[in-house]
């Protein structure tokens, strides 16, 4: 026997000693990555039942979140007391809950009618929201609020793409996504 | 000079010995076989016998026995070395000495001196016959009685007695008596010592009893009594 | 050049025996384990998950959520904590409760789980350890609702944390029964380990002995073949080895025999005629003085050389016994310091030549002649090749098989060639290549040799520091023959 078949054996045998010891080394609790586990928990929301939901400004400022607003069944709010109630900003609970609005403060009045306007809907291309106010210098936020109170509220049953024209341009149509 | 009796088969051997022999004034009759030397033993009335112990016909031995039934004629056996068996045999059936072939004449003829020779007497021994127990030993006459009946022994073992004798309860080694009794070199060979008490013990002691006249000394060699 | 400490083949086949026996009952240890782990901890995440789910789907969640109302699930939540009791933090925005009313945010749950549960409408967990190593279950599940046919986050997002402290000590001593199990295990595994040793290293062995009695010059030793295995194969081969160097060193030993007995019959042969030769020589030597010189010189050649070839033949006789073992020692006692003596006056060497130093009464039991062959060729050597003054000391010792008797003999002269000394013993061997012929027959030492190992002795040659020759001889003081 040379010594390099010695050795070789010797590490060999090495080799597999440490493998078994790191198997049993594996032991107890490990902490884990992330790990995604089913879906989310669908909670009753009252008053949610056929209300429009309105998105506010979240109390860190970071997203908006929805608010039902229904002011009774199966009554489906016209665009511009939508509109002007997102306008008015949070107020009773959510106000209280601290919930903010990332619009500007105008009052619509019913001259405005005529520009607050909601399109009909399109299949392929959504629905155009008219606003009496410029667009332009809308925040993120801002203007996912106007996407989301209208993409999920303005058509029955459906969740369309919003474009919004204000009174200086027209903001191309895109989905309501609530945290981004 | 002595009557020697040269019993030999080898020609050469015969030839040899009897020529150097003769030369140095022996009287020499040779004999090719046992039968023949035997034969001789009752014409030639040898002195001395000189004797092969490998013959054809009745070997050296027999011949020795033959010879000792009826003489007390000192025999000499010729042997070669490390025919060792056969010394032992040849001394137990009454051989007084042998000598080792080959060997120069000289050799031959000390032997042969040496056992005719007569012991010399130890000094301050009284001539006339002593008395050991049963044993009435003549110095002078060279003979022993036991219990008033001769005993015939060959010449060995009368030299062998006398020395003993000579100075009772004292003890000699085998290599002394071969010296003194055999005129043998010191580093001889000691059961010539052995075979001759052997034949002396079956002699004059008493069969059923442990020797009294020639006792063993165990590690040191015989001794004579005490009685 | 190894490493390692040559260990015995049953100690490495006991080892492999266990090593192998430990790898897979480690892996199967280790594997069951992990599997088992897995589905207890897999089992208990489920459930919380689905628990945590399902009390959050009983909740009414009115939105906008006051701190009041998240609060109030959120202990709503914490009783129902089950199969372990949990720990519900409930986040809205920046509002953050928890069932622990002195710390509304967790220290365990991470921001990367929170992270994952905020932005997406899936349940999700993570184990973590707490600062104690202690492990925690951690579970995010965002609240969403239905409305108006699309699943709408609430934004609200509950969060539990468990102690995993029992799956912890199951799988702990899940750990332990493991060692447990495996240390005795371990220790029958040896049972069966000593037993295969034990059937392989049978043959082993038995090759062992019989190698050695081979070697001791047992050659009709046969391994009995056992089943057809390479063992026996190795058995098979053994023996076959076996017969082939028995037949050669039979072959060799005949050979060896006839040439001895050829030695011994022909010194036999040449004996007789001899004893006829040297009978005569004196006859030549003594008439040649009335021959012509050249007769009477060819006469005293023939004479010295008959004599010596007698010495030649008598020591090749004497040679011949000993190769057939017939040589005997007829024993006697004797006085050591006589018997020196008595060679040394008998060869005429009791001048000053040779300085004795003979202790006096001790007594051995040898063979007279043998020993006086044996004085005389070691003194006569001495004097031939070394030089005058020889020494000669006797002394005895007691060894451990009995008292010995020593005897050294040094002579004056060169020494012996360091070339030479090997062979010193050897039948014929002439230490002058130029001299052919020395005043012995060339056997002299050999014969000495033979005549002290046969009376139980040994016999050694070398050179003195101060120079000079020396032999020892050393041999029981009691010869057994």
């Amino acid at each position: 026997m040379t010594g390099r078949t010695t050795r070789s054996r010797a590490t060999a045998a090495a080799a597999a000693l440490t493998g078994c010891a790191l198997l049993l080394a594996g032991c107890g609790i490990k902490r884990t990555g992330v790990i995604e586990s089913g879906h989310a928990a669908t909670v009753k929301v009252p008053g949610s039942k056929n209300a429009a939901t309105l998105y506010f400004v979240s109390k860190d400022g970071d997203r908006v979140v929805p608010v039902p607003f229904s002011i009774g069944t199966d009554y489906m709010l016209a665009p511009v007391p939508l509109l002007r109630i997102l306008l008015d900003g949070p107020t009773g609970p959510a106000s209280a809950a601290g919930l903010t609005t990332a619009l500007p403060k105008v009052s619509v009045s019913d001259a405005d009618s005529e520009r607050v306007a909601v399109s009909k809907y399109q299949p392929d291309k959504g629905i155009t929201v008219g606003v009496p106010f410029p667009v332009a210098g809308l925040s993120d936020l801002a203007r996912k609020q106007l996407v989301c109170t209208f993409g999920v509220s303005a058509v029955r049953d459906t969740v369309t793409p919003v474009a919004i024209q204000g009174t200086d341009t027209t903001l191309p149509a895109t989905d309501c996504n609530p945290r981004r | 000079m002595p009557r020697v009796l040269l019993i030999e088969d080898d020609p050469s051997i015969r030839e040899g010995v009897g020529l150097g022999l003769r030369r140095r004034g022996h009287d020499v009759q040779a004999a090719e076989t046992g039968e023949e030397g035997l034969a001789l033993m009752a014409t030639f009335h040898p002195e001395l016998v000189l004797l092969d112990l490998m013959l054809p016909g009745i070997n050296g031995v027999q011949v020795c026995h033959r010879i000792r039934q009826t003489s007390e004629v000192p025999i000499i056996m010729l042997t070669a070395r490390g025919d060792d068996f056969d010394i032992v045999i040849g001394l137990e059936a009454g051989a007084d000495d042998y000598i080792v072939k080959p060997a120069r004449t000289e050799v031959i003829e000390a032997r042969i001196k040496a056992v005719l020779r007569r012991l010399s007497d130890p000094v301050g021994t009284r001539p006339g016959i002593e008395t050991h127990g049963e044993l009435a030993i003549d110095r002078a006459g060279l003979t022993v009685a036991k219990n008033g009946e001769r005993v015939a022994l060959a010449p060995s073992e009368i030299k062998l007695l006398l020395h003993l004798s000579a100075s009772p309860e004292q003890v000699f080694s085998r290599q002394q008596l071969l010296e003194y009794v055999w005129d043998h070199s010191y580093h001889a060979d000691a059961r010539l010592v052995d075979a001759c008490v052997r034949r002396l013990r079956h002699k004059i002691e008493d069969p059923a009893r442990s020797p009294r006249y020639i006792q063993t000394v165990r590690g040191f060699g015989y001794r004579f009594g005490p009685l | 050049m190894r490493r390692i400490a040559p260990l015995g083949l049953r100690t490495r086949l006991i080892a492999a025996f266990l090593l192998v026996a430990a790898i897979s009952a480690g892996t199967t240890a280790a594997l069951t384990y992990q599997q088992a782990r897995n589905a207890i901890l897999k089992q208990t995440q489920d459930t919380a998950v689905s628990t945590l789910r399902d009390q959050v789907e009983q909740q009414e969640v009115r939105l906008p959520l006051e701190q009041q109302e998240l609060q109030r699930i959120v202990i709503e939540l914490g009783k129902r904590g089950k199969p372990h009791p949990w720990i519900i933090f409930g986040e809205y925005g920046g509002t953050r409760v928890s069932t622990n009313p002195g710390t509304p945010t967790s220290t365990v749950i991470t921001d990367s789980l929170r992270d994952r549960v905020r932005n997406n409408q899936y349940a999700a967990f993570q184990r973590v350890e707490d600062q104690r190593g202690n492990p925690w279950l951690t579970i995010g599940v965002p609240a969403v609702f239905e409305h108006n046919g699309y699943t709408e986050a609430t934004g609200v997002v509950f969060y539990a944390s468990v102690p995993l402290s029992t799956e912890k000590q199951t799988v702990e001593a899940m750990v332990e029964a493991a060692q447990q199990g495996a240390v005795p295990g371990l220790a029958i595994a040896v049972v069966p380990a000593l037993l295969a040793a034990r059937s392989v290293l049978r043959p082993v062995r038995d090759m062992r002995r019989a190698a050695q009695k081979l070697g001791r010059g047992r050659l009709d030793t046969r391994i009995e073949v056992r089943g057809a295995d390479e063992l026996a194969g190795l058995a098979r081969t053994f023996n076959e080895t076996a017969r082939a160097l028995e037949q050669s060193v039979r072959e060799l030993q005949e050979a060896e025999t006839r040439a001895r007995r050829f030695a011994s019959d022909v010194s036999h042969e040449l004996r007789t005629p001899l004893a006829g030769m040297l009978a005569v020589t004196e006859v030549l030597d003594e008439d040649a003085a009335r021959l012509d010189a050249d007769t009477a010189k060819a006469l005293h050649l023939v004479s010295a050389e008959t004599g010596k070839l007698a010495v030649l033949v008598e020591d090749l006789m004497e040679i011949s016994r000993f190769d057939a073992r017939a040589a005997e020692l007829n024993l006697d006692d004797v006085d050591i310091a006589e018997a020196v003596r008595k060679t040394l006056e008998r060869r005429h060497w009791d001048d000053d030549r040779v300085v004795t130093e003979l202790p006096d009464g001790v007594r051995a039991r040898l063979d007279p002649r043998r020993f006086d062959v044996v004085l005389a060729n070691l003194v006569g050597n001495a004097l031939r090749h070394g030089g005058a003054p020889v020494h000669v000391t006797v002394s005895t010792a007691s060894g451990g098989d009995g008292e010995r008797l020593l005897i050294d003999v040094a002579d004056s002269g060169p020494g012996i060639a360091p070339e030479v000394l090997p062979h010193i013993f050897d039948r014929f061997f002439k230490a002058d290549a130029a001299r052919t012929r020395s005043a012995g027959s060339g056997l002299g030492l050999a014969i000495t040799l033979e005549n002290v190992r046969l009376h139980g002795g040994t016999l050694r040659a070398g050179n003195r520091p101060e120079g000079g020759a020396f032999f020892t001889l050393d041999m029981p003081l009691e010869a057994r023959a």
